[in-house]
């Protein structure tokens, strides 16, 4: 009797603690297993994070190249004016406070770009004309742009067959300026190059005429030109060298 | 020999700072979403290393981009020197350590810097080369960069420090 109480108190005693300690031991053997479990999917996720992110970098570089694809099959299609090469080239600096003032090109002398030489730009599949190389190195260019403030350059309007000047303002609206009261000038109205400044040739598109205000006392006609391609996002151009 | 290492460390950050702004320009530029890069790294030296530190690699990175461009020469030299100069008389006024601050001294520049040079242009040139929305846009681009330039410019120093 006294040994059966002893055993069942021991029973009593031990059996919920085995159990706990087994099921304890158990647990942490799961939790080894886990732990090992934990880190392998850890490493695995790892491993797929870098797959998905050089993913996402390769679709990225891949929609990258498309679009300068894009924008460098447009520079090729670019036919030439007679007597005139083109030399594309790919904007290698631009600088915020001179944003509309110069871009510095990454060809120079070296590629056959000389002072003066006009450049085109092509955004949205249209082309323009974008100003002229005013300075070179060897393996560099720096374009003064027509928006700048310090830019004129003789322009005409060939549906009205009428010429003005101009003139940038350091901002991507240009004014045509000195054209006639009289001048049949309308919105929409396409704004080329006139070939009379000795810089640019004839006939490079630069805008459309986007507004026009005409002063009863005065002479001219206030005409407001928007360029054709984008002045905020000029990547590749194509540098005009006279020549071969 | 503390002259030269500090001459040393100038050089290593003009370098470090001209390729990290010409490197950003070749992905972001083309689309004009860049930060003007001079201007935060400025900002950051001058809150981490002082004045004439930070002026001084201010007025360097200024004249380079300077010379790369057709606008007033010095104007962004001088406008990135006095920036490093105010960054630096005021660190220890301004709690550069939390991200907010970062962005609020870095927007507070961007406006500084854009008046300065805006006002340099108009009395020099005539006009203005950028526009305001533009100014606004690279403002903002300027407060979301500045933490991250401001964490490196951070790292930057104690690693040279630590070599």
């Amino acid at each position: 009797m006294p040994v059966r109480t002893v055993k069942h108190f021991l029973y009593y005693l031990l059996s919920p603690t085995t159990s706990n300690a087994s099921k304890a031991l158990s647990y942490s053997e799961n939790s080894f297993l886990r732990i090992g479990e934990l880190v392998r999917l850890y490493q695995k996720n790892r491993l797929l994070e870098s797959h998905i992110l050089s993913r996402i970098t390769l679709e990225a570089q891949l929609a990258t190249l498309k679009a300068e694809n894009e924008r460098l099959s447009s520079l090729l299609n670019f036919a030439p004016l007679p007597s005139y090469k083109v030399v594309p080239s790919r904007v290698i600096f631009r600088e915020h406070n001179s944003w509309y003032d110069s871009v510095l090109l990454g060809r120079g002398a070296a590629d056959g770009i000389v002072m003066n030489a006009p450049v085109v730009a092509i955004s949205e599949k249209k082309t323009g004309l974008i100003g002229r190389v005013v300075e070179v190195n060897r393996n560099s260019a720096k374009v003064k742009l027509l928006t700048s403030n310090s830019s004129a350059t003789t322009a005409s309007i060939a549906r009205a067959r009428e010429t003005g000047v101009i003139r940038g303002d350091g901002n991507p609206v240009f004014t045509l300026d000195y054209m006639a009261m009289e001048a049949d000038v309308k919105v929409g109205d396409l704004v080329t190059s006139a070939g009379l400044g000795g810089y640019y040739p004839a006939g490079l598109p630069i805008g459309r005429v986007t507004n026009v205000k005409s002063d009863k006392d005065g002479m001219f006609q206030a005409i407001q030109v928007t360029p054709t391609v984008a002045y905020g996002r000029i990547a590749e151009v194509a540098v005009l060298v006279t020549g071969p | 020999m503390k002259t030269r290492s500090s001459f040393l460390f100038l050089l290593a950050t003009f370098f470090t700072g001209w390729a990290i702004h010409v490197v950003l320009f070749r992905y972001l530029g083309t689309f004009g979403v860049l930060p003007s890069v001079l201007l935060v790294l400025t900002l950051s030296l001058g809150t981490l290393r002082g004045s004439v530190f930070a002026e001084t690699a201010g007025f360097m990175w200024g004249l380079s981009a300077d010379a790369l461009g057709t606008t007033l020469f010095g104007s962004q030299g001088l406008a990135l020197a006095f920036i490093g100069y105010l960054a630096g008389a005021f660190r220890r006024q301004i709690d550069m350590d939390y991200p907010q601050m970062q962005i609020i001294v870095a927007v507070i520049a961007s406006i500084v810097y854009w008046a300065g040079v805006y006002l340099l242009q108009i009395i020099f040139k005539g006009g203005a080369s950028f526009t305001f929305v533009e100014v606004c846009l690279w403002t903002v681009f300027n407060g979301i960069a500045c933490p991250v330039f401001h964490s490196g410019v951070r790292k930057w120093i104690s690693l040279w420090k630590a070599g």
